[in-house]
């Protein structure tokens, strides 16, 4: 009893405080129970209701399969709305700058933080679970559903719902105003809407092809392991900007986040390569580019609302030597490091993926590689991808300049906010312009590239024509230049800022005169 | 532990809600965080509890920075601010293990200190008590007990006795005392001057951000006295004496306060002591005659002018 006693109290003590704090505020609270009643009561509903209402469910062979499509609906709408968004507005609160929860200021680390949350998010989650795999297992009595396949689909929703109440976890950290917590909001319950999409289709193909027909070969292992690791990897890219959001301002926050990005970019890369050099085939490659390029895309704006200054924390552990210092520049938290960090990473991205098509033939065993020269599908999907980086960056750039110029002594996060009103301004203005200027003859399909070049929604639709592609490329290579060009001192002044603290040299005590001491004996 | 704030400055925007403030405590000390609504008191006192970064200056617990290492500052400061817990769905008890928990205390100790923190804060009988279900006093209290919890040798309280009745109030000021003498250095900021004039022993007045006066109380309190009040009675009519005061070349300003005069006195000490021997000499029976202290109610009233930001 004692012994058991002694366990007892090493896991409370090693438990999550903040995981503790949140599931005993769950007990406590109606809303949880009120909501875990009312899913019950649902579920019970749902299968009273359609074996009542249904006439042929005794001969039917796809009752199961139906009553558990309808309550897998049902629970992965309450698992990926619900608890993401419970967990997201809860931490949001606590966040909250007039009055953030003092366990912020405590001696928890951020990372215990976000780990405990979404702990008892989680545990809310099985908890829902739980309550419904009962009803669901039921399904399989009824006919035209394996127990494999349920038990398959719920593991994977489970595994999607583990990674939105993560991004439900990142947007309720993030200290912003109204209008970025909009933002952040639709966009998690468009990824929840995804993922229950995601789930529907997994429960489609598990449930009506079999689980013993859908892993058949390996490749159909290599698909779910690819899937797995990316699902873990998004997780964990989202508990890394979570971690960060809530860490100190003064910390290098960003640091793990880019080291996570470029490891996971040379894993997937090598991965990638591994798959196109078993498989002959080209699609591992072009997820790799294109998954690279849309992950740049969105972080080059976000780099220029990192600090510009770095506090004597982080500069302590600045090397002196010229090549570890731009390493360090290159990763720590920094709005110019960051930037051309991304520009690096695209750099490498392309020239592997163009390197591997042009050249596909001198490389060893060309015979696996060989099926990617000269593949048209991937020179568009590169040339594609260049064309996004190139935007961004132009736009990027444009929007610090503008700030440089116009608000220099504003926060960084303007830079990212301008860099978006001028893609609306650049995008939408030379349109109404040509609106006024060809009146009736408007058409925007034939409309000269001078009045669409800036809008790359609309030049999306065009790049298909060679030429049109190649005076693009000029374009935005000119304005990506010389955008480069006239921002080069916010470059220089950074760099120059990012040395290492060296504290400034205390002058010692004025020594005492020897004979002083013998004259006071 | 001496805490030092150097030249602090906080801007949001155009608005300088600190700008430049400087002043030190240590332990075993009160110091008392004086200002109208929106001198920058929160500002600063956010700063010192880690949640906020000032724009410049620096802030030190021993030499060491809070802005560069937040982590090692919430060791040794508790940190009660001017709101109040607001968890709906957890009793006292448990606001507090959780608070023990995460500040990494474990096992036995943890438990042993929250009940001592509850037992020291009068919260023993209350424990199980939900938060939603507390007044105003004893949430304050709770707050208290949540900012001592890790036993911090820095102490940071934004407006402690804001809402409280009478009696609690002198029982915040005792807690506050015991707390002082067992080496902690508080920092307090409140509205009611005459309860900091008892319990600080030094103060910092600002206004729009700026720093005003700083330093001991008593050397606020003189610095800003150019004149002594004093309170003269005799057995005479309070007329006649008013007439005899003024004629003083010491005194600069009598009034008549219902059975004696009050009047201001230059000169300083010397100066009363001077006039007193003057009126003895000149057969005026002087039954009363004492100095009224200036407090901190007075200096605050002299060097702040009201403005608001």
């Amino acid at each position: 009893m004692n012994f058991l006693k002694t366990i007892g109290g090493r896991v409370n003590d090693h438990a999550n405080a903040v995981m503790v704090k949140e599931l005993r505020q769950a007990v406590q609270s109606r809303v949880v129970i009120a909501l875990l009643m009312l899913f019950l009561a649902v579920d019970v509903l749902i299968i009273s209701g359609y074996l009542s209402l249904s006439h042929d469910v005794q001969s039917s062979q796809r009752a199961g399969r139906d009553l558990f499509y309808t309550l897998l609906g049902f629970l992965a709408g309450t698992c990926m709305f619900f608890v993401p968004i419970s967990a997201a507005l809860r931490l949001s609160m606590e966040r909250n700058h007039s009055n953030i929860d003092l366990f912020f200021i405590t001696t928890i680390s951020p990372g215990a933080i976000i780990r405990g949350k979404f702990w008892a998010a989680l545990a809310l989650t099985a908890l829902l679970y739980s309550a419904c795999l009962p009803f669901m297992t039921m399904t399989y009595m009824l006919r035209g559903i394996e127990l494999p396949a349920i038990f398959f689909t719920l593991l994977i929703s489970f595994l999607l719902t583990s990674v939105v109440i993560m991004m439900g976890l990142f947007a309720g950290s993030v200290q912003a105003g109204m209008f970025l917590r909009m933002v952040l909001g639709g966009l998690l319950l468009q990824a929840a809407g995804s993922a229950i999409s995601m789930v529907m289709g997994v429960a489609v193909s598990s449930v009506d092809f079999g689980l013993s027909g859908m892993f058949t070969d390996i490749e159909s292992w290599l698909v779910l392991g690819f899937f797995l690791l990316l699902g873990a990897s998004i997780l964990a890219l989202f508990y890394l900007l979570a971690v960060a959001a809530v860490s100190a301002p003064s910390s290098n926050r960003m640091m793990p986040t880019r080291i996570f990005l470029t490891l996971s970019w040379l894993v997937y890369g090598g991965v990638s390569g591994l798959a196109v050099w078993i498989q002959s085939e080209i699609w591992p490659m072009m997820i790799w580019v294109i998954g690279t390029i849309v992950a740049l895309c969105v972080f080059l704006p976000l780099m220029l609302a990192e600090r510009e200054n770095w506090t004597p924390r982080v500069r302590k552990s600045i090397p002196r030597s010229f090549l570890p210092r731009f390493f360090c520049w290159l990763f720590y938290t920094g709005a110019a490091g960051g930037v051309l960090w991304c520009a690096l990473l695209f750099g490498m991205t392309f020239l592997v993926g163009f390197t591997v098509v042009t050249y596909a033939e001198f490389i060893p065993r060309s015979g696996s590689f060989g099926a990617l020269m000269g593949d048209e599908i991937l020179l568009e999907t590169l040339r594609g991808c260049a064309i996004a980086f190139l935007y961004t960056w132009c736009y990027t750039l444009s929007g610090l300049f503008v700030r440089r110029m116009l608000f220099p002594r504003s926060a960084p996060l303007v830079g990212t906010v301008t860099a978006f009103v001028l893609l609306g301004l650049m995008g939408v203005i030379p349109l109404i312009a040509a609106y006024f200027i060809q009146g009736t003859h408007y058409r925007l399909e034939t409309l000269p590239l001078v009045y669409v070049v800036a809008n790359p929604m609309v030049m999306v639709g065009r790049l298909d024509e060679a030429e049109t592609w190649v005076q693009t490329m000029n374009f935005l290579a000119v304005w990506g230049v010389l955008i480069f060009l006239v921002n080069l001192p916010w470059f220089r002044m950074q760099w120059q800022r990012f040395t290492r603290y060296e504290p400034k040299a205390v002058p010692a005590p004025d020594a005492v005169p020897a004979e002083a001491v013998v004259a006071n004996g | 532990m001496e805490i030092k704030v150097e030249n602090l400055k906080r801007h949001f925007g155009g608005t300088k809600a600190v700008d430049g403030i400087s002043f030190s405590f240590s332990s075993g000390s009160i110091f008392g965080f004086v200002g109208p609504n929106g001198a920058g008191k929160t500002t600063t006192m956010r700063i010192l509890a880690t949640l906020d970064e000032p724009s410049e200056g620096e802030v030190t617990i021993d030499g060491v920075s809070v802005v560069d290492y937040p982590e090692r500052t919430r060791k040794c400061v508790g940190f009660m601010p001017d709101t109040l817990p607001a968890h709906r769905d957890m009793t006292i008890h448990e606001y507090l293990d959780f608070f023990a928990r995460a500040y990494g205390l474990k096992g036995k100790r943890r438990d042993s200190m929250v009940e001592q923190i509850e037992e020291f804060t009068n919260l023993t009988k209350i424990r199980w008590k939900f938060l939603k279900d507390l007044s105003k006093g004893m949430k304050q209290r709770v707050s208290l007990a949540r900012s001592l919890v890790h036993d911090p040798p820095v102490l940071i309280l934004d407006e402690p006795a804001n809402g409280l009745d009478p009696r609690a109030r002198i029982e915040l000021r005792e807690l506050l005392k015991v707390l002082a003498e067992q080496g902690k250095a508080i920092l307090i900021s409140s509205h009611i001057l005459t309860e900091l004039s008892e319990i600080c022993t030094g103060a910092v007045i600002v206004e729009q951000g700026r720093m005003l006066k700083a330093g001991h109380l008593d050397q606020i309190v003189e610095s800003n006295r150019t004149t002594r009040t004093v309170i003269v009675r005799t057995d005479g009519s309070p007329a006649d004496l008013h007439k005899e005061l003024l004629q003083s070349p010491l005194v600069s300003e009598a009034r008549i306060t219902g059975p004696g005069v009050t009047i201001e006195v230059d000169g300083g000490d010397d100066g009363c002591v001077e006039l007193l021997r003057s009126l003895v000499s000149r057969k005026v029976r002087v039954i009363e005659f004492h100095q009224r202290r200036a407090d901190l109610e007075d200096v605050f009233m002299t060097v702040t002018q009201g403005q608001v930001q």
